[in-house]
């Protein structure tokens, strides 16, 4: 049962990890390599704003997500400039800088170290401790982050969104401002990042640099590009299918020393076979317009 | 003054390297307008088996078997990078550049994990003789900072004139220019890609190779390497050569002078940090034209 709760757990937290990322890359077309950086900030916010200024559990939660969602402002706002895949490495490097101020800031990160003790959350006076209430409060979060990405991928801004990724000078042409847009999906799929990354700290009870780091970021994308760009019941099935494997990988035992390269070897054949043969997943992105069917009015 | 010329010096071995890797990863986007996100593996595979070749010896390397193991290095990097090119970006000419960078992510991912396996995750140096190092000025430079200079000196020369001065040359600049109307010309545009892949991923074996010298080499430092050959080729302007080399060179500077005034391990931030500044303040890089390919809103 328990390891039934924490593969549950693992599950629900990468999706809402994927779900923010899909929303980038799906919808909008953006590579964000930030992603798991992003996901950090959120996680080292809240977790110091409970043990260091006593903050309220959600009131910290949410200002994860809300620092995270601003600095994926920042990012977008800077790096977009750049043409696509330039735009990606850019993201990479903030992922590095992200990675160097948790490694270095030890007054407040202890470094290398990382924050052993984290509390469990407490919401109105409960404290949910087991990793069952864990489950929930996640499965709440990602239920509403999942509605909302759906919900905005299909409003006029999404739309807007996907027609800016699919040509970007007819979308301005047709006087969308393409960055605007573009900088608000970010700072969305931050807010998302921020919580996912909250979610984990407050889940393991346990964050350090090395959890948000480039392994994490190549496995939501992993993730996302499994269950197919766009689509966001994709997105939790790659979560599940990505979680699944890594348990799945876990059990072939291979020698310890191993463990981390083999991983390392056997996702990236996964990754490039994708990119090569099935780029668009498993799910392909619902179109944009519903076929009419005969005899159906409008 | 003579702090001024040791973080000059530190500036220009830094700058050497990365400069060797940028320019081969400017070439290969000026050709492919690919971002060869592999391309620091790539030198570290060259790093590593000039390495084993040097270990077959035992002892300390001499100038003779560091020859021998750079050029077996070099070998190993341009079937490594032309391999690459074969069987990740050709089956993906055409596609969107978020799937090519994805693919070559895993590719770059691929080879530090084979490496791993191979040759462990432990910090590695060549196994060459402490050398006193020159006084100039009241600044200090070792004889092998000395020959990564001369070596990459000697490189560029003759990059610069294969490239504007051979026919070869000109073939590459062609295909650069304008890929559908070289093959019209008759150009053999794949030939002339394949042969692009393995001039640069000699110079990023150089590179690797270099590191190995004059500081250490592990599975991880492709990654950093192509980090900071991307950074180089932005602040320098995509896709002109010089530019790379130049802002190669700038991140070296950056580099040394920001780790001289906070410490060593703001190092990489600097870096980043010089990088985000210039998308702020001139998108296109110092030499670059604006291509129109970045956005400006």
């Amino acid at each position: 049962m328990s390891v039934f709760l924490h593969f549950l757990n693992t599950v629900l937290i990468f999706a809402l990890l994927a779900t923010g990322l899909n929303l980038v890359a799906g919808t909008g077309g953006m590579l964000n390599l930030s992603h798991a950086a992003l996901a950090g900030v959120g996680a080292y916010t809240a977790v110091l704003l409970v043990m260091k200024a006593q903050w309220p559990w959600l009131a910290a939660f949410l200002a994860g997500g809300l620092l995270a969602a601003i600095t994926g402002l920042v990012i977008g706002a800077v790096t977009l400039r750049l043409r696509g895949d330039y735009f990606a490495l850019a993201t990479l490097g903030f992922g590095v800088v992200a990675h160097a101020l948790f490694n270095n800031w030890i007054s407040l990160t202890r470094g290398p170290m990382g924050i052993p003790g984290v509390p469990a959350p407490s919401l109105l006076g409960l404290t949910l401790r087991s990793p069952a209430a864990q489950a929930a409060y996640i499965a709440v979060v990602l239920a509403l982050a999942f509605l909302t990405a759906r919900r905005l991928a299909r409003s006029p801004w999404g739309r807007a969104l996907r027609a800016i990724r699919d040509d970007q000078f007819a979308a301005l042409a047709l006087g969308k401002p393409a960055l605007r847009f573009k900088v608000e999906a970010i700072t969305i799929a931050g807010f998302f990042a921020g919580l996912a990354g909250a979610a984990q700290g407050f889940y393991i009870r346990f964050i350090d640099p090395q959890q948000f780091g480039l392994n994490l970021m190549i496995s939501i994308l992993v993730a996302v590009l499994f269950g197919g760009l766009g689509n966001y019941w994709g997105s939790l099935l790659g979560a599940l299918m990505y979680v699944g494997l890594q348990h799945a990988l876990s059990y072939i035992g291979l020698p310890p020393h191993l463990v981390g390269s083999g991983q390392q070897a056997i996702l990236s054949v996964i990754l490039l076979l994708l990119m090569i043969f099935r780029p668009k997943g498993l799910l392909p992105e619902p179109p944009l317009t519903r076929p009419a069917k005969a005899g159906e009015a409008g | 003054m003579d702090v001024a010329l040791q973080i000059v010096i530190n500036s220009l071995v830094a700058g050497s390297l990365y400069s060797l890797a940028a320019a081969g990863f400017t070439l290969i986007f000026g050709v492919l307008r690919v971002a060869h996100f592999a391309h620091g593996d790539v030198a570290m595979v060259g790093a590593y088996v000039a390495l084993a070749v040097v270990a077959l010896w035992g002892g300390q390397a001499s100038v003779g078997t560091m020859a021998v193991g750079l050029g077996a290095g070099i070998v190993a990097s341009m079937a490594v990078g032309v391999l690459v090119e074969r069987w990740t970006y050709r089956p993906l000419r055409g596609a969107p550049a978020m799937q090519i960078l994805i693919a070559a992510i895993a590719v770059a991912r691929l080879l530090q994990s084979i490496l791993q396996m191979t040759a462990g995750s432990s910090i590695q140096m060549f196994p060459i003789a402490q050398q006193a190092p020159l006084v100039i000025g009241g600044a200090r430079i070792t004889p092998v900072q000395l020959t990564v200079l001369g070596v990459s000196a000697l490189l560029f020369t003759g990059l610069y004139f294969l490239i504007n001065r051979t026919h070869l040359g000109a073939q590459i600049r062609a295909v650069a220019d304008n890929p559908a109307l070289a093959r019209v010309q008759g150009i053999p545009v794949e030939r002339v890609t394949m042969v692009v892949f393995a001039c640069s991923s000699a110079l990023a074996a150089v590179a690797g190779v270099l590191q190995g010298l004059v500081i250490n080499i592990h599975p991880a430092m492709g990654f950093v390497l192509v980090l900071k050959a991307f950074a180089a080729v932005v602040l320098g302007g995509l896709g002109s050569i010089p530019g790379a080399i130049i802002g190669a060179f700038a991140l070296g500077l950056f580099e040394n002078v920001g780790a001289w005034y906070t410490s060593g391990i703001w190092k990489e931030p600097i870096a980043y940090l010089v990088l985000l500044l210039m998308l702020l303040i001139k998108p296109s890089g110092l030499l670059g034209r604006s291509t129109g390919e970045e956005v400006k809103l």
